[in-house]
């Protein structure tokens, strides 16, 4: 395509587009041309330059999430998902129960089940010669960290993580065969949400976050309802295991495809943080979330009008030569202090943050021994608008 | 001890409040307002962690 970005039906942000790639030249072309622009397609605006992704994602009263971030709200649940679809202050009181729980201080205690769990399972990859690293060690060990914090079965691992590719936001022929394949798994996910706080209101634990939910009581006398509990036990294990999932994969095929930069983590000149920003920056797993107009808004030349969806594209704002030189290419020990992956302002900035990085930091550190004799296959992406996921990364280990 | 925040880096995130309210609040529009400047030894763990978890590196502790 030459010329500006004029017409809107050249514009094409499916799920079944990224299904084959994020159109990077796409986002490219938006940011220089039509950084806020309508898409008729998706019946929103697509925000796509850093300076106007964080602009409008710190402005959270003007911009709201009580309407649902991936998609318009669900009209059968009549109730917003604690917290995600809460603004403040409503959204304060049920962020501030789980804050602590995943604060730097918290996280680093959890160091030590990271390793294990992942001595564990890169143990059994390196046994086994490799195998699909999204089904053997990208989806489990996100999953089973995620598992301990909440406190469900590791033999859960696979209906759960079922239930969240079918639920979460994509149009994937293997993870939504059919429409009611949709509402079924919405609905048992939810039920097994509810079980679990039913069996641990009867069993309560010491020292357990879903037992001081459970029991928590404001001054007022104040408690979380039984809906509330269950979706904070669903918003735990899906945003903790879809993300992390994709933050690992990419890497992997990342250092793959960077052998230069693989050599500089190998030889010391990068340290494990540093390759896990920069695949976070490269592959934004979140790409982009939703927020709904609360009132008409003047930016960057055009006007949003009250009610109006506008997405807020981080994997673009990632790669803004305004804030990143030469963004396209995989640079480790570039400064990503202003990175948008896990947020760009305002008060949903992602509550495992620390706990991603942790996670992708132990991975690639339990993989070191094996990085120069692995080879790599093509991965497998999920088509989706949301996620810039990887459903199957094929891995052999010379 | 010595608490200081840049309220330009600051993104809204609301992190340092939900984590050490006693030193960190948070104006209308989300960004940082600092309750105090001064905190002593005793606060450090609690404060390092809101400093930590600060997505934008707006604060910063000094021994002053």
């Amino acid at each position: 395509m030459t010329g500006p970005l004029t017409t809107v039906s050249s514009l094409d942000l499916s799920a079944g587009r990224f299904g084959r790639s994020v159109p990077w030249e796409t986002f490219a072309r938006l940011r220089r041309d039509a950084p806020v622009c309508w898409y008729e397609d998706g019946g929103c605006w697509v925000i796509s330059t850093h300076a106007l992704v964080g602009q409008v994602n710190r402005d959270f009263r003007r911009f709201s999430s009580a309407s649902g971030i991936a998609k318009p709200g669900d009209p059968t649940r009549g109730r917003k998902r604690v917290p995600v679809e809460m603004d403040p202050p409503e959204h304060t009181r049920y962020r501030s129960l789980v804050n602590r729980s995943f604060a730097p201080s918290a996280v680093r205690s959890l160091a030590g089940t990271v390793e294990r769990i992942t001595g564990d399972l890169v143990g059994a990859f390196r046994a086994a010669g490799g195998g699909d690293l999204v089904a053997d060690l990208a989806g489990p060990i996100p999953f089973q960290v995620m598992a301990h914090i909440v406190g469900v079965p590791v033999t859960d691992a696979t209906q759960v993580t079922a239930w969240g590719n079918t639920v979460t936001s994509n149009q994937d022929p293997d993870y939504r065969p059919s429409p009611d394949a949709v509402d079924r798994a919405r609905r048992d996910y939810t039920a097994y949400c509810h079980a679990v706080v039913a069996e641990r209101r009867s069993a309560p634990r010491e020292d357990d976050l879903l037992t001081n939910l459970i029991t928590y009581q404001d001054e007022d006398g104040w408690r979380l309802s039984d809906d509330e509990l269950a979706d904070y036990v669903e918003t735990l294990l899906t945003g903790g295991t879809e993300t992390t999932r994709h933050l690992i994969a990419h890497m992997i095929a990342l250092l793959a495809e960077n052998p230069a930069e693989l050599d500089r983590y190998l030889d010391g000149s990068l340290d494990a943080d540093q390759v896990v920003n920069e695949t976070l920056r490269m592959a934004s797993p979140v790409m982009q979330h939703g927020r709904t107009a609360q009132e008409d808004v003047e930016l960057a030349g055009q006007l949003i009008r009250t009610g109006d969806r506008v997405t807020l594209w981080m994997v673009s704002g990632n790669r803004d030569d305004a804030v990143f030189d030469d963004p396209d290419r995989f640079v480790a020990h570039r400064d990503n202090s202003k990175l948008m992956s896990f947020g760009s302002g305002g008060p949903h900035y992602c509550l495992g943050a620390q706990l991603a990085r942790l996670e992708g930091r132990v991975v690639l550190e339990h993989l070191r021994p094996v990085l120069r004799s692995i080879e790599v296959g093509a991965p497998e992406r999920v088509w989706s608008n949301f996620f810039n996921g990887v459903k199957r990364l094929p891995v052999a280990i010379r | 001890m010595r608490v200081s925040a840049d309220v330009d880096r600051c993104m809204a995130s609301g992190q340092c409040a939900l984590l050490a309210p006693e030193v960190f609040g948070t104006r209308e529009d989300g960004t940082v307002v600092l309750r105090r400047s001064a905190a002593d030894e005793t606060e450090r763990d609690r404060l390092q962690d809101a400093v930590d978890a600060c997505p934008a590196a707006a604060l910063s502790l000094s021994d002053a």
